[in-house]
């Protein structure tokens, strides 16, 4: 009876721990921004190469206007809410783009909402009357929506930030290649990372040959050559004796880190978060994302299907 | 204890002398206590009512004001009426060829479109007759949106798309500005529904500030 009571007992406790457990997935999702991060991808779909192409192209547009774009990807249905209510809450949590001009962009990207998922794009209150909704839509219509439904989210996002950012540069009249950030600046290139990473490709292809061809001379690696018996007209200069090696160069100083987006050290603009791949663009701009306190009045345009 | 002598004492001050030299030219039935006490209760019901009276009614006109009132960028709920009404009129219009003029919907939509524009009109920014305007509007204009989006296809979905995000955009907004107003209307509210705020407010003119709802 004991024993059965105990078991009584635990089971309804384990039900109870259950059902505390389940509460939290039926609520609304819950905001999570970094203010030196452009991109918030809590539903794990964006590559790192989307996400350092995202914060290279809105550190750049900060630098040259003070607009910023902002990626926000929800990892949960959005329960209880509008898309345009998450987005309004994710943009003002964030703070995108520049107090004083508002003129932030916000793409909220809900995956795992019903029907193939969901998206909404919502600009700052600056921006109102010059980014005008049949312009997000053409966006969302023409750059997100044909790689969304094939559940290319890295294409579809990256096309879309680009388009918003060229139109945010004919707004402002800049270009990213004229920011401050001068020879530093990134241009997106379609095809740039693809082509970037053969070229590497090549290069350890052909320094591998070169090793293998080397270690397989007889007396191996750094067997002296022979000389060759060059025609009569040709007359091989003496040989000069070998000079011993040159001392190793002294240890570089320390320095803060190279690039990045928002390394430590003297640069302004907040703190590294964390170590990132090399990427695609070269040099990337100083200072890095910083929320700019920017704000939305809500209002946007989301997916039509 | 008990002070084995009452000693007198005076009180010296600059204001007072002046004060004393005030009542010495007073007329004499001003001199006596009732009338000092007379005018005493007269500077109260003044400080009262007329220097209460007149916050009370500043703090009205400000709780007003919040409706009409416009940002930085020349945004407010009154520019978000008008930007709603524009893209109900477009959405009516991209409608009517694919679904036809004498279409429920369509119909349904100019008739609220044309109760909005007559409301305007008549009453221009009370709250709650623009609230039962809106309601009407955005349900007609929802309706018509889900019949003409389904029937139409490429450039007409497209624009019907892009109105339709206009105005659902510029509800968001109004809702929100409006949830904002409405609760600095219901604290204004209770404040002056307790005594004496509620006698003030009534010498004044100043009753309940209306709110964003449905008043019915």
């Amino acid at each position: 009876m004991k024993h059965a009571t105990k078991r009584l007992w635990a089971g309804a406790a384990a039900l109870a721990l259950t059902g505390a457990a389940a509460l939290p997935a039926l609520a609304a999702p819950k905001i999570s921004v970094s203010d030196t991060n452009a991109v918030a991808d809590h539903a794990d779909i964006l590559s790192a190469d989307t996400e350092d192409y995202i914060n290279s192209v809105s550190t750049q547009l900060q630098e040259a206007c003070g607009a910023q774009i902002g990626v926000y990807t929800l990892e949960d249905m959005i329960g209880n809410s509008t898309m345009e209510g998450v987005a309004y809450e994710v943009f003002n949590t964030w703070g995108l783009g520049d107090a004083e001009q508002d003129n932030g962009v916000l793409l909220l990207l809900a995956p795992y909402e019903a029907d193939g998922g969901d998206y909404y794009i919502m600009r700052g209150d600056g921006l109102e009357s010059q980014l005008s909704y049949s312009t997000l839509n053409s966006i969302l219509q023409d750059d997100l929506e044909p790689n969304w439904v094939k559940g290319d989210y890295d294409t579809g996002t990256q096309r879309a930030v680009s388009s918003i950012a060229n139109r945010l540069c004919r707004i402002y009249g800049v270009s990213l290649s004229d920011s401050s950030a001068g020879a530093n600046s990134v241009s997106y290139d379609r095809g740039g990372a693809d082509l970037m990473q053969w070229i590497l490709i090549l290069f350890a292809v052909i320094l591998v040959i070169a090793l293998i061809t080397n270690l397989m001379r007889p007396g191996g690696w750094g067997a002296p050559r022979r000389r060759r018996r060059g025609p009569i007209f040709l007359v091989m200069p003496p040989r000069r004796p070998r000079r011993p090696p040159p001392p190793p160069p002294p240890p570089p100083p320390p320095r803060g880190g190279y690039g990045g987006f928002g390394a430590p050290g003297p640069r302004p603009g907040g703190s590294r978060p964390g170590p990132r791949p090399g990427g695609f663009g070269g040099a990337r701009p100083s200072g890095g994302f910083k929320a700019g306190g920017g704000s939305s009045r809500g209002g946007g345009v989301g997916r039509h299907r | 204890m008990q002070l084995e002598q009452q000693e007198s004492f005076t009180i010296h001050g600059p204001q007072l002398e002046i004060l004393g030299e005030v009542e010495t030219k007073l007329p004499a039935p001003a001199k006596k206590r009732p009338v000092a006490a007379g005018v005493l209760a007269l500077c109260v019901l003044v400080s009262v009512f007329g220097i209460g009276g007149n916050a009370l009614k500043s703090q009205y006109r400000a709780v007003c004001d919040t409706y009409t009132a416009t940002d930085k960028y020349g945004h407010g709920i009154q520019q978000d009426f008008d930007t709603q009404a524009d893209a109900a009129a477009n959405l009516i219009r991209l409608c009517e060829p694919v679904l036809g003029s004498d279409n429920d919907a369509v119909f349904s939509a100019n008739a609220a479109l044309d109760a909005w524009n007559t409301s305007a009109q008549e009453n221009g920014a009370q709250p709650p007759v623009q609230y039962a305007a809106n309601k009407q509007l955005y349900s007609a204009v929802d309706a018509l949106y889900a019949v003409g989006s389904a029937k139409a296809s490429g450039d007409a979905k497209r624009q019907m798309d892009t109105q339709y995000d206009a105005f659902v955009s510029a509800q968001a907004t109004i809702e929100r500005a409006a949830a904002a107003y409405n609760q600095q209307a219901d604290a204004y509210n209770k404040k002056t529904a307790a005594f004496p705020a509620n006698v003030i407010s009534g010498l004044w003119g100043v009753g309940e500030v209306p709110s964003f709802s449905n008043t019915q």
